[in-house]
């Protein structure tokens, strides 16, 4: 018991000291700013010039509303490094700033070319910054423009890009997977290049930077999502658009909902008789081998869905009809992603659809040699597409509505 | 102790002495009746404390027994006084006293004392009569389903209700008197063949040895049976009930169960912490809902211990583990609030403690003007002014409501102690105090046993028969 | 006659103690299978059982220090003890400073270190006193919160679909050799090893017949939880991304996003090293008190703080910085101490008290 009573008082005089010294680590949510979104370009006195988006908390809240200012304020600062100019952030403001929010990083388009690795480093070691933040690449306007876009729905503007580009990936898939976690994975993974999503800003900025900009219907200033940055090593070479993105990600089973237009008989996207077929559950699987030096590939693509528009007479009454959707599709997909493939082999040369990372995988041994020409056996090897899919359900019409004519 | 040992029947079987001898024990009390009677042909005496008994109880119970004719018929006084004792009486508790030092004690109890004039010998009647309260509901431990008795201050009622409940001979009843001023009875009951005989004579010992005064409540002697030497005593480790069906559901698991006279809670050793988080309804519905509610409180109490210090840790120390949009939303509700976190939280609960000792000691007339005062005032008012915020207030709420989910009244209150060191250890060093905190708890948790018996142990079930 | 700790105690105490920190700072990063390493290390880690049992059992069951007296002779068993005592201490000081670095890298930054230590010596001395029976409810206590947090960690893992089997390829890339070289290096001798501090309680525990079935049992069950959480850890970084990461299991609930809601489990994992290496300190810390009053002739509760103080001071004062820390680890302390304390000198015993015990039988 005597014991006991030491303890307690041996406590009371720790707890007693600590709080009279100070709660080190505390940061009072009411001192301390949320950042939500980094913008890197390249510095104009210094190596890096950093933007930062910063919540208003106030003004996000819908339910006190706030005095009616902007939901973000955009501070920049100049460093030799990101952390540098992170830790000169308070030049500008007053508060304490908290980095674990940031939801968007965007790299601007000529930083990108000169390499990501020289600053990769901070980002992943800091541990405030999450492994699933969004590293995306600011394509034809400097990074920085991107988080000065206000949007109507009075959230701050890297939170719209997350939310939009992750939203886009589960539905359509036209933009790779760009966590700061995949940079790592591509990086250190032999056989893959890496593949980062582009951004891009279509619409006025300078009126955008203004509140006045969300009291107008048509939003003046938009970021619009343009596919992938392709990377060779960590420098930027070259984009894919939107639809290559998302055969790209479908080839490397990234993709799991996506609707396909497949043209009508005449072949081009405008001509008549197109059918529109979404798909739900779609999965992909590769193999890899080497005929003598040319690497060849064969990718099979499968999934299931259902139709949801159709411009041409195809009875979906009977099984053919249903052949015939499948039929369409199929060919239309391996085409698309043929088409893709060449376009890569010819206009980039890296290999984006992680054939390598499969052989890295699968055959280690006999990868092992390959390893450091993987990506000029890319452009020599030649893919095999084959693909099925399931149309299950015509959704409420058996048919297109349109008069079939009383006759024999 | 009178030197004159012979002297004792002789005493008795005078009247006038044992009115003297009254006279000198009992001094001026008025509610003392020494009542002269015949009994038969024969001068008797009759003795007893109107306060213990009722006129009614005498006049049926006792004067007419005693006017009653087969009393006067047999010829000798000794005659009539065994006949009172095995014909008229024998239903009563009744006792045959031949030391007149021993009737003051058994007046004080409340028997009656009837004496005849040359019989040295006294026969002590209980009358006892007590006004007491009916069996009602139970106030603490309420329950949808199940009995709806409760126990009494009598522990006369309180031990018929368990006996009612064990129409089983096994059951024993031991009494013992504690308190040096007020002779209070306190009974121990259990299951014999059931417990552990060495835990019956621990209480036993216990009981003995207490030091006490006065003894008016369980309450008092709960302290006397906390088991001494390992820890500090956070946790209560004796359970109290009011209800009879819970009292006699731990009696069947070992447990051995304390009757205070005078207190309408009955208290049960050995306890370990399950015991309180289980009310008697769990078992009288269909065992998944039964369950379901045990670990609800299971989760409140770890609730009501944890919640304020986790938002202070996270919102002070941890930004970085809540999702962001709730982030800003709470953000957003502290900014501008002038203090920190941690003085936000302490405030509010030390305010919800006022709120809640004013509101169970304050007659329950103005009680209403404590909730609007509390509700409208503290809390909204507060919020409006911008003093704290709607979260903090949000979380104040959660935990006191989870604080009272507790079935045991006692427990809870415990629980509140520690809610507040651990606000103080988060809010010095955040997630790390928290957990220290709770590490502590827990190592005080399973360090207790209480007579023996592990306080918190998942593993080997001490009540569980099963287990040899 | 003490009273034996509870059969399933005693499994959930040996479990939790093996599992704690292994969970955590277990896993060797240099190896790409690294989740094979625990696996092969198990079979001659059961070697060490047979070793302790029987030297248990070649003396009517008494527990590591008096059988130390009795193999080796009063003045150099009692050297021995402080040895052993000496190094269960600084074993208990390692894994403080473990479980430190992880806090300081997690969630803390500023608060200096030696406040951080102290308290949670504190609450280490305070476990201790309570004695084996208390420290092994405690562990069971432990064990549920530790299997939680773990289940919840791959579950969330899974929901979030950060586990790609895919990731565990290629497979032995470098050969078996390695794997087995970490094997039979560290993970016998850390974490399989260290159940040499329970020989210390052995009468309360039951003696060798029991020890042999119940630490057979927590090896294996250590084993299958090691090698799945590694084989997670694998799953969800991959094998290329582990080599960087300095707590892998961290970097792995880091990845969990479930919705944008449930996201950053880094408090699991602290939570989960908190709490286990505290039950694994207090163990260590009383086997060191146990130690220590056999020599000096008090009780052990008297040496519960001096004791955890001195842990403490050792964990800071004992390497400048983590990567002197991590060396020392691997290097030095394997085979300065873990190697002739874990097998050396038991293995000595076993032979001085059969021969010994054979003298006695004769005579």
């Amino acid at each position: 018991m005597r014991l006991m009573r030491f303890v307690c008082v041996l406590m009371l005089c720790l707890s007693l000291a600590m709080m009279g010294t100070g709660c080190w680590d505390q940061v009072e949510l009411n001192r301390a700013s949320m950042i939500t979104g980094l913008a890197l370009e390249k510095g104009n006195h210094m190596k890096y010039k950093v933007t930062f988006e910063i919540v208003n908390a106030l003004e996000t809240d819908p339910n006190k509303g706030g005095k009616g200012g902007t939901p973000t304020a955009i501070f920049t600062k100049e460093g030799n490094s990101i952390a540098e100019a992170v830790s000169r952030l308070n030049e500008s403001q007053e508060r304490y700033p908290i980095l674990a929010h940031v939801r968007v990083i965007v790299i601007d388009e000529k930083l990108a070319r000169e390499g990501i690795n020289q600053f990769m480093d901070v980002l992943q070691r800091n541990r405030y910054i999450r492994e699933d933040v969004l590293v995306l690449v600011g394509k034809g306007a400097p990074a920085s423009d991107f988080l000065r876009t206000v949007y109507a729905r009075g959230q701050y503007a890297s939170y719209k890009i997350q939310t939009q580009v992750e939203m886009y990936r589960k539905l359509f898939g036209g933009i790779p997977r760009s966590h700061l976690y995949d940079v790592a994975q591509a990086i250190l993974t032999d056989g893959r290049t890496l593949m980062l999503g582009a951004i891009t800003i279509s619409g006025e900025l300078e009126k955008s930077e203004s509140l006045d900009a969300i009291k107008t219907i048509y939003p003046v200033a938009i970021v619009k999502l343009a596919g992938a940055a392709v990377f060779k090593g960590d420098k930027l070479i070259g984009y894919l658009n939107n639809e290559r993105t998302r055969m790209v990600m479908l080839a490397s089973d990234y993709v799991s909902t996506s609707l396909f237009s497949i043209p009508g008989p005449g072949g081009k996207p405008t001509s008549s008789g197109a059918v529109a077929v979404q798909f739900y559950h779609m999965h992909s699987r590769m193999k890899v081998k080497m005929d003598g030096q040319k690497p060849s590939f064969k990718l099979h693509v499968e999934g299931d869905g259902k139709l949801t528009s159709v411009d041409r007479s195809i009875k979906l009454t009977t099984v053919k009809g249903y052949e015939e959707l499948e039929h369409l599709t199929s060919n239309y997909v391996n085409e698309q992603i043929q088409e893709t493939f060449e376009y890569v082999q010819k206009e980039l040369g890296v290999d984006v659809f992680g054939f390598g990372q499969h052989y890295y995988r699968y055959h280690f041994q006999k990868f092992k040699p390959l390893a450091e020409e993987w990506d000029s056996l890319f452009t020599t090897a030649n893919l095999e597409v084959s693909s099925s899919f399931t149309v299950r359900r015509p959704d409420l019409k058996t048919q297109k509505v349109e008069k079939d004519g009383i006759g024999p | 102790m009178n030197l004159d040992n012979h002297g004792h029947g002789e005493q008795l079987s005078s009247l006038e002495r044992v009115k003297q001898f009254f006279q000198s024990k009992f001094g001026q009390t008025t509610d003392l009746a020494v009542v002269s009677i015949s009994i038969g042909s024969y001068e008797g005496l009759l003795c007893y404390l109107t306060t213990m008994t009722s006129s009614d109880f005498i006049k049926k119970q006792v004067l007419k027994e005693l006017a009653s004719p087969e009393v006067s018929s047999p010829p000798t006084k000794e005659a009539v006084f065994q006949q009172l004792g095995n014909n008229h009486f024998a239903g009563l508790t009744h006792e045959v006293v031949t030391d007149l030092e021993q009737l003051p004690p058994k007046i004080v109890l409340g028997y009656g004392i009837i004496l005849i004039e040359g019989v040295p010998m006294a026969l002590a009647v209980d009358v006892r009569s007590l006004n007491s309260r009916s069996i009602e509901e139970p106030t603490t431990q309420n329950v949808v389903r199940g009995p709806k008795e409760g126990f009494t201050e009598s522990a006369d009622t309180n031990m018929s209700l368990i006996r009612r409940r064990f129409n089983n001979v096994n059951l024993r009843f031991e009494k013992f008197e504690l308190g040096y001023m007020t002779h209070t009875a306190v009974y121990i009951a259990y299951l014999d063949g059931e417990v552990d005989t060495e835990i019956v004579d621990q209480v036993r010992e216990k009981l003995k040895q207490s030091h006490i005064d006065s003894l008016f409540d369980s309450g008092r002697i709960e302290e006397l049976l906390h088991s001494k030497g390992k820890g500090m005593q956070l946790f209560p480790t004796v359970y109290n009930s009011e209800r009879p069906d819970a009292v006699c559901r731990h009696m069947t698991n070992k447990r051995i169960a304390i009757i205070v006279d005078g207190s309408p809670f009955v208290l049960v050793v050995p306890s370990i912490f399950t015991d309180f988080f289980k009310s008697p309804e769990d078992e009288y519905q269909w065992f998944v809902i039964g369950s379901f509610s045990r670990y609800l409180r299971y989760f409140a109490f770890i609730l009501s211990l944890t919640v304020p210090a986790l938002y202070i840790a996270v919102t002070s120390y941890h930004q970085e583990l809540i999702p962001s949009i709730l982030l800003t939303s709470i953000a957003a509700q502290r900014e501008g609030i002038p203090f920190p976190a941690s003085i936000e939280i302490l405030l509010m609960e030390i305010t919800f403690e006022i709120l809640r000792e004013a509101g169970t000691r304050m007659p329950r007339i103005v009680g209403a003007t404590i909730s609007i005062v509390g509700a409208l005032v503290l809390g909204e008012a507060a919020v409006q002014a911008g003093v704290v915020s709607n979260i903090t207030v949000i979380v104040v709420s959660l935990t006191a409501i989870s604080g009272f989910v507790a079935p045991i009244y006692t427990f809870g209150s415990k629980v509140r102690f520690f809610r507040f060191g651990m606000i103080v250890l988060s809010s010095v060093i955040g997630l790390y105090g928290l957990v220290l905190g709770c590490c502590l708890l827990m190592i005080q948790l399973t360090r207790i046993e209480s007579f023996g018996v592990p306080y918190l142990s998942l593993f080997s079930k001490w009540d569980k028969r099963s287990v040899t | 006659m003490p009273s034996k700790v509870n059969l399933i105690d005693t499994f959930t105490m040996q479990l939790v103690f093996l599992l704690s920190t292994a969970i955590i700072f277990g896993s060797p990063s240099l190896v790409p299978d690294s989740w094979l390493v625990g696996i092969i290390a198990f079979f001659p880690a059961c070697l060490l059982i047979v070793l302790y049992c029987a030297m248990l059992s070649s003396k009517e069951d008494m527990g590591l220090y008096p059988l130390l007296e009795r193999a080796w002779g009063k003045v150099i068993g009692k050297m021995f003890i402080l040895v052993y005592s000496t190094y269960f201490l600084y074993i208990a000081a390692r894994n403080i400073r473990d479980m430190i670095e992880l806090i300081m890298s997690i969630l803390l930054r500023i608060t200096p270190v030696p406040m951080l230590t102290t308290l949670f010596v504190f609450v280490i001395a305070y476990c201790a006193l309570g004695g084996i029976h208390a420290i092994a409810r405690f562990a069971s206590l432990i064990l549920w919160i530790i299997l939680f947090m773990l289940a919840t960690l791959a579950v969330l893992l899974m929901f979030s679909s950060s586990i790609i089997l895919e990731q565990m390829l290629p497979f032995l890339s470098k050969g078996l050799w390695p794997v087995v070289q970490t094997a039979f290096k560290h993970s016998i001798w850390f974490p399989y090893g260290e159940i040499i501090v329970f020989l210390v309680f052995q009468p309360q525990l039951g003696g060798a017949k029991r020890m042999r079935k119940v630490t057979f049992y927590a090896f294996v069950t250590t084993c299958i939880i090691l090698s799945a959480t590694d084989l997670i850890q694998v799953l969800t970084l991959g094998i290329e991304n582990k080599k960087f990461s300095v707590f892998a299991l961290l970097d792995a609930a880091r990845l969990i996003n479930i919705a944008n809601i449930i996201t950053r489990m880094d408090a699991l994992i602290a939570l989960i090293i908190m709490f286990g290496t505290l039950l694994k300190c207090a163990i260590f810390l009383y086997a060191a008190m146990v130690g220590v009053s056999r020599i000096f002739k008090k009780k052990p509760e008297d040496y519960a703080f001096s004791l955890a103080m001195l842990a403490g001071a050792f964990s800071i004062l004992v390497t400048r910085n983590s990567a002197e820390h991590v060396t020392e680890g691997l290097k030095y302390v394997i085979y300065t101490l873990h190697i002739p304390l874990q097998l050396l000198v038991p293995l000595l015993t076993l032979i001085l008290l059969r021969i010994r015990y054979r003298k006695g039988a004769t005579t």
